[in-house]
């Protein structure tokens, strides 16, 4: 395959001798990446609260995606299907906690980890049955704006995806910090025990919490089938994404998720650009597996310590 | 069903560093088995009734409780006065924990009834127990929330009043009862010291004004100069502002000491009931509890 090493070789100089290339990249990126930091938020949330690894996460975003995509089909703009998406993703996350959830919340995190996988399976077959497997794509017809005597060309929609994204994120932190329904999640988080003997319903609070991040991904779905293609069987890499932003960000760090979600949404679109876009998938499933080293190696260096 | 707690009862001898065993140390095992002996026959309820002053405040009667199915607490009865403090002792697993988790609403009641003031409170659930039967429960284990700060703790404390406002009154109250705790209300609940924490749990117990205070293991992982701060707090509560206290302690002669009344639980059945002077100079519980 000498040509197309050559391709990459030019690919790497090209970024290196043109800033605008690079910056755009850079641009797009982290545009995208803001919608991975959302999604990541919602996973740390399940994560810290009910100590479950949602795997449903990226059903759930390309759920609001199709959202996103009906409501654009029948006229309406797509970025009306923000709040829509997560009111039914809300929906639909407490009727997932009160038929399946709840029976796995305290459970160890392998089942957890089977009954939300299985959850996904079901989800991808019924988005199918009902949408098709074609991409689709809610076009916004916004648009583009040219910076920099059009060396640079940034997509409105991919912009405003990103500040409401942002918006959403700072207002998901005013929440938990402010509503008594936040303190009472927070609480939950860090003592579930001490917080049943204040008088909390740990379960009502698991049941909206799981709403809550439910909402959340539908939410950042639609914003992300405004500017990307979706389809039924690609929520996985959404998914993989998230954990692996709340792997490198930890639990409860906010700073570190948005961090993490703009830092991985730049790193793909490198990758991408210089792999060549179909290699972008494969790339973050390669790095997924790095983290995962780097961070076995990082605690088993602690271990040592330790002893 | 989801085994937590200390489960008693993987027993065998105790055996210390090197080659010899403790002989000297009685195994979990051996201190049920013994205790088990040691009952006074039937208890009547009349005799707890008297213990208590004949003006029971709390009462436990016949209760049959545990977690899931299974049974924890066979036919137990309690007394206890209003303003009265009341210790439970007995091995590791016998159910001390699980009385209090019965009249807090943490366990699944099968028989029996419990009531405060006179008021049947068996089946209302745990935030009705805090909320209008004035019960509060302090946990066993570390129940701070570490990444609150003391104050955000306290206002926790007062989760169930209708306003924040009202919490973080109550709150205030709270914080001019113990100005140590005042001090560091900005600081995050998990740099605190042992002692400090555990003035806080007691301290955010205290946010809803409870007639009840349940008590679980209050010395339990206390430096000794702690252990006595925290039993001055809890007899300031019970002589000053009238609390009844319900407490479980695995330092039994601190908690004989301290309080009026001494249960003697073992395998969930009720073996002895005394004042809590009595008990310290029965040469059963000083035996098997008190270390000889
Ligand atoms: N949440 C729970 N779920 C299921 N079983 C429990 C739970 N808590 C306690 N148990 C079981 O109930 C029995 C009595 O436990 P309990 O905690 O009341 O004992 P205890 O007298 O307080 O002992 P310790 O001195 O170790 O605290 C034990 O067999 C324990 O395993
Ligand atoms: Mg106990």
């Amino acid at each position: 395959m000498p040509r197309r090493g050559w391709r990459r070789m030019n690919n790497i100089e090209l970024l290196f001798s043109s800033p605008a290339i690079a910056g755009g990249l850079l641009i797009d990126g982290i545009l995208f990446g803001s919608i991975f930091a959302l999604i990541a938020y919602g996973l740390a949330l399940v994560w810290g609260v009910m100590n479950i690894i949602n795997v449903t996460q990226g059903e759930f975003v390309i759920l609001g995606g199709f959202a996103a995509v009906v409501m654009a089909d029948n006229g309406f703009h797509p970025l009306l299907a923000v709040p829509v998406a997560a009111l039914v993703l809300y929906v639909l996350g407490r009727l997932l906690y009160r038929t399946i959830i709840h029976r796995i919340v305290d459970r160890d995190l392998f089942t957890s980890l089977l009954a939300t996988f299985g959850i996904s399976i079901v989800l991808q077959q019924l988005m199918n049955i009902v949408f098709g497997g074609d991409p689709r794509n809610a076009d916004a017809g916004l648009g583009v704006w040219f910076a920099f005597d059009y060396s640079i060309v940034l997509s409105k929609v991919k912009l405003l995806a990103f500040v409401l994204a942002i918006v959403v994120g700072a207002a998901l932190v005013v929440f938990l910090k402010m509503s008594r329904l936040g303190q009472a999640i927070r609480a939950t988080a860090q003592n579930a025990r001490a917080a049943r003997v204040v008088g909390i319903d740990t379960n009502r609070v698991y049941e909206a919490t799981f709403a809550l991040n439910a909402a959340i991904c539908g939410a950042a779905g639609a914003l992300a089938a405004t500017a990307y293609t979706i389809h039924p069987y690609i929520g996985l890499p959404y998914t993989v994404r998230s954990f692996m932003i709340v792997i490198i960000a930890g639990l409860g760090n906010i700073g570190g998720v948005l961090a993490a979600g703009l830092g991985l949404g730049a790193a793909e679109y490198y990758a991408g650009f210089i792999l060549g876009a179909e290699f972008q998938i494969a790339f973050v499933f390669g790095l997924l597996v790095v983290v995962l080293l780097a961070r076995s190696w990082w605690l088993g260096r602690k271990r040592r310590y330790l002893k | 069903m989801g085994g937590r707690g200390s489960g008693g009862g993987d027993g065998g001898r105790v055996r210390g560093h090197g080659s010899g065993g403790v002989d000297a140390v009685m195994s979990v095992d051996d201190v049920s088995r013994e205790a088990s002996r040691i009952a006074d026959g039937r208890l009547p309820v009349t005799a707890l009734d008297a213990l208590a002053g004949d003006a029971p405040f709390l009462s436990i009667d016949h209760l049959r409780a545990g977690y899931g199915r299974m049974e924890v607490l066979h036919d137990f009865s309690l007394r206890a006065g209003k303003g009265q403090s009341l210790c439970l002792i007995g091995p590791n697993g016998a159910g001390k924990s699980t009385v209090l988790h019965s009249i807090f609403g943490f366990t699944d009641i099968f028989e029996g009834t419990i009531s405060v003031g006179g008021r049947d409170v068996t089946g209302l659930s745990s935030s009705n127990k805090l909320a209008s039967a004035g019960i509060a429960y302090i946990l066993q284990d570390n129940s701070v929330f570490p990444d609150m700060t003391v104050e955000e703790n306290l206002w926790m404390g007062g989760y169930l009043k209708a306003k924040p406002d009202a919490a973080r009154a109550a709150a205030e109250n709270v914080f001019e009862k113990y100005p140590r705790l005042a001090e560091r209300r900005r600081q995050p609940a998990r740099v605190l010291s042992g002692g400090e924490r555990r003035l806080l749990e007691i301290s955010r117990a205290l946010v809803m004004d409870p007639e009840v205070l349940l008590v679980d293991e209050p010395s339990i992982g206390l430096e000794p100069r702690y252990i006595d701060m925290v039993f001055e707090i809890l007899g300031d509560l019970q002589r000053k502002d009238g609390k009844t206290i319900i407490m479980v302690e695995q330092n039994a002669k601190k908690g004989l000491e301290f309080a009026d009344l001494g249960y003697v639980l073992v395998s969930g059945d009720l073996v002895k009931a005394a004042s809590g002077d009595d008990l310290l100079d029965d040469r059963d519980v000083g035996r098997l509890f008190l270390g000889g």
